[in-house]
């Protein structure tokens, strides 16, 4: 069998253009589930009474779900009831009027929120229990403690596990294709379903996919050099 | 005028009971030391006095604030924690801020003093002891010994009516723990009500107003340093301070 360069370069050109909407739709589940994430984080992190309990489970369950299946519920569950919904609320939008991609942001933004969630944990907890100490004894409440003191320090602790999850999530925006989201692996099939060269498709996608991870981790790679070094040889 | 008054002090962690009812007076400009072994409760009786640990009963009154323990809110918990500062073993300075930002934050975020005045207190006491000059440094490019200074400094701005300090030389080597033992006796000789946990018991002797032997959470002996270290009454602090006595009479040996 034989790999079709002038076809793979047909295909790139056409997958290419879906990178911007790939990007956007993981840059935007990403920054919602960073901020929900250490909304999470937080609650479990001061073992807030009620909440604590409830984001352990909650993460545990959602944890072990896989991604396809999140993603398949939830747009199952958007499009047999939101018209029905939206119209019971006294709204006159429907379905087609919101658009698919939002429901890829919010399978996407939901799984990122608790692999964030669980970085930020391990983040807030390799801040070493005097800084907290330090932080009360000088009079600050808690919340002050944790916007100059401890945070500064627990974010950039966080970044190659952000980085991780970052790239997890853009990867993740490629099982959108499932439910009709045109991204760059469903262009590429797309492409190739008139010939049935969908070896060219998959290796061309891959490709791209593999270019945009290596760029996210040279992005994170720089915000690890750049905000890591205040507090760089702490252990020492 | 007592400053400090704390009666009845109880904590326990889980089943261990670790302080039995402290009662505790501090009067104003005085020096307190707290001596004991390791695991007495000395390090929780300080820590229980800016609420790091929280005591589960007894009665506290601190310069106006006053407070049953059992039923102490957050808010009481900051309004004490803002006339006290702590210089702690590890010295505890804010790692993601310089020398000077150490010093303002207390300054700056509890006590909404503005940014301008922070920095020139923060200035002039680091000046006081002697890192006038390392304004910029942050805490991994200092050495230990700086670092003390630095939490001294920041203990100093805050200008509270009580320093706690916790085995503040502890983690130092032998050389600096001098050098820093000098320091804090002159930051405090200048009537700065101060109560310290420490096993330096030369600079206890020297120092204090008053020495306080604690014994399995329970305060032993109380009194001058003459008394407690000098001639010790309770056979417990005899024991506990045998190797110091060695050290403080040789001639009676050799």
């Amino acid at each position: 069998m034989s790999f079709d360069l002038e076809f793979a370069l047909e295909v790139f050109l056409k997958a290419i253009t879906k990178v911007p909407l790939t990007l956007g739709v993981a840059f935007s589940s990403l920054l919602i589930g960073a901020v929900f994430g250490l909304f999470i984080a937080l609650l479990r992190f001061y073992k807030v009474p009620g909440f604590g309990l409830f984001f352990r489970w909650f993460v545990t369950v959602f944890k072990g779900t896989p991604m396809v299946m999140l993603i398949s519920i939830t747009y199952l569950l958007v499009v047999y009831n939101f018209d029905s919904v939206a119209q019971s609320l006294g709204l006159s939008i429907t379905f087609k009027d919101v658009g698919k991609t939002w429901i890829g942001v919010g399978a996407l933004a939901f799984i990122s929120s608790i692999a964030f969630s669980e970085a930020f944990r391990g983040a807030l907890a390799a801040v070493s229990k005097c800084q907290y100490e330090a932080a009360y004894s000088v009079g600050e409440t808690r919340i002050q403690a944790l916007i100059h003191v401890i945070l500064p320090q627990a974010l950039p602790v966080s970044i190659p596990m952000s980085c991780n999850i970052a790239i997890g999530i853009t990867k993740g925006v490629s099982i959108l294709y499932l439910v009709g989201i045109i991204e760059i692996l469903y262009a590429s099939l797309q492409a190739a379903s008139r010939t049935y060269q969908f070896l060219e498709a998959y290796v061309v996608a891959a490709l791209i996919y593999w270019g945009l991870s290596i760029i996210i981790e040279q992005l994170f790679g720089f915000a690890e050099r750049r905000f890591g070094r205040k507090v760089r040889d702490i252990t020492a | 005028m007592s400053v400090i008054e704390v009666r009845r002090l109880k904590k326990a962690f889980k089943q261990h009971q670790v302080l039995k009812g402290i009662d505790l007076d501090v009067d104003e400009g005085e020096i307190v030391v707290i001596i004991g072994a390791s695991g007495s409760g000395k390090t929780t009786l300080l820590r229980c006095l800016n609420f790091l640990e929280k005591a589960d009963e007894g009665s506290y009154r601190l310069d106006g604030l006053s407070t049953d323990l059992k039923h102490v809110t957050k808010k009481q918990i900051t309004a004490f924690r803002l006339k006290t500062a702590m210089v702690f073993q590890t010295y505890g300075l804010f790692l993601n801020k310089t020398a000077q930002e150490n010093i303002m934050e207390g300054l700056v975020v509890a006590r909404k003093v503005p940014k301008k005045e922070a920095a020139e207190t923060a200035k002039s006491v680091l000046t006081q002891v002697g890192l006038g000059d390392r304004l910029n440094a942050r805490p991994y490019q200092l050495s230990g010994g700086e670092q003390q200074r630095v939490g001294i400094a920041r203990a100093l701005a805050l200008n509270p009516e009580v320093i706690l300090f916790d085995e503040p030389t502890s983690a130092l080597d032998p050389e600096k723990v001098n050098e820093i033992l000098d320091l804090i006796r002159d930051v405090v000789s200048c009537g700065k009500t101060a109560i310290l946990v420490t096993h330096e018991m030369e600079f206890a002797y020297d120092v204090a107003d008053k020495v306080i032997f604690i014994d399995n959470g329970e305060i032993v002996e109380q009194g001058t340093p003459q008394q407690v270290l000098g001639d010790p009454q309770q056979e417990r602090t005899q024991q506990f301070l045998a190797r110091f006595m060695l050290g403080k009479q040789p001639e009676y040996f050799l």
